[in-house]
């Protein structure tokens, strides 16, 4: 078992970060495994926009995600990001137009990203991947995960977010 | 400890920072509405001619959100946009030419009022150059 810290050492974890516009600073905590994290520096920016015909790339729509989370800016519970069903599973998801990421809140305003996955593969008729899967790869990369003491936190929206 | 930064480029931040603070002041307004007068997306989309299912993601910023659909939708509630593009003061950004022409987004009463209903928004460490207004519309 290991501390959190020591995880981040050993980049089982990775802190993401994004600059900031100025006068913006960092408030919120997102973390990535190290596959996700991949995905995301590698995978989205590759990707164009989906059935929901978004202004932005899947990249930009993720960078300015993660700028308003970083940001500490409202998060709309539900279109931006909630809680998946069952709520007993404490698995989040991270969405914008064309992203859906997996994890859970380490601490309150702080994310662990497992795994993300493109919004049109998840729907008809082009369905490829469902919700369910992802929850459950959440909750076994996080059982597997030899974190000390608690893994992570459960509560309502605004008081982790 | 280990951490990894993201990179995006000036013209990506720029444009989407500034249709994400459209976004928030559209959605400022839409709850304002909703809270004064229990109004609806259905009948924002009513109004409009289109389904609620567009306008719930507009107004989230999930699709794509023409300057004539922001008209349309401010309209539909009662309140009005007001757009102005200003120089940005030499040296006094972070990430755009000081060459360029910067703009500002306002939405105002559909009304003339002058009275106390004019807030400007408070968004969190916004730039120097950045203004978003609304005014509630006035009953009277």
């Amino acid at each position: 078992m290991a501390t959190f810290n020591k995880l981040l050492d050993d980049k089982i974890l990775i802190r993401v970060t994004r600059p900031l516009p100025r006068g913006q600073f960092h408030d919120r905590r997102f973390y990535a495994y190290p596959d996700c994290l991949q995905w995301m520096r590698v995978e989205v920016p590759k990707m164009v926009t989906g059935r929901i015909a978004s202004d932005f790339t899947p990249y930009e729509q993720l960078m300015e995600r993660l700028r308003q989370w970083m940001a500490g800016e409202p998060m709309a519970y539900g279109p931006w990001f909630h809680d998946m069903d069952p709520l007993t599973d404490a698995v989040w998801e991270f969405k914008t137009a064309d992203l859906r990421i997996f994890g859970w809140m380490y601490q309150p305003r702080a994310f662990i990203a497992v795994r993300g996955g493109y919004a049109d593969d998840y729907k008809e008729p082009t369905k490829t991947k469902n919700y369910a899967d992802d929850r459950r790869e959440v909750v076994k990369a996080r059982d597997a995960l030899p974190l000390d003491g608690e893994k992570f936190v459960k509560g309502e929206f605004h008081e982790l977010v | 400890m280990n951490s990894f930064e993201l990179e995006i480029d000036e013209k990506s931040q720029v444009g989407s920072e500034f249709m994400a603070r459209v976004v928030n002041e559209i959605r400022r307004a839409v709850a304002s509405e909703k809270a004064s007068r229990k109004l609806t997306q259905q009948a924002i989309a009513d109004k409009i001619g289109t389904s609620r299912a567009v306008i719930n993601r507009q107004i989230q910023g999930l699709e794509n959100l023409s300057a004539r659909r922001i008209g349309e939708i401010l309209w539909a509630i009662g309140w009005e946009p007001y757009f102005e593009a200003r120089k940005i003061p030499a040296g006094d950004n972070s990430f755009v030419a000081t060459k360029e022409i910067k703009p500002v987004i306002t939405a105002k009463s559909l009304t003339e009022s002058k009275s106390d209903e004019v807030a400007e928004v408070k968004i969190r460490n916004a730039p120097d150059w950045v203004k978003i207004n609304a005014a509630a519309m006035t009953t009277q």
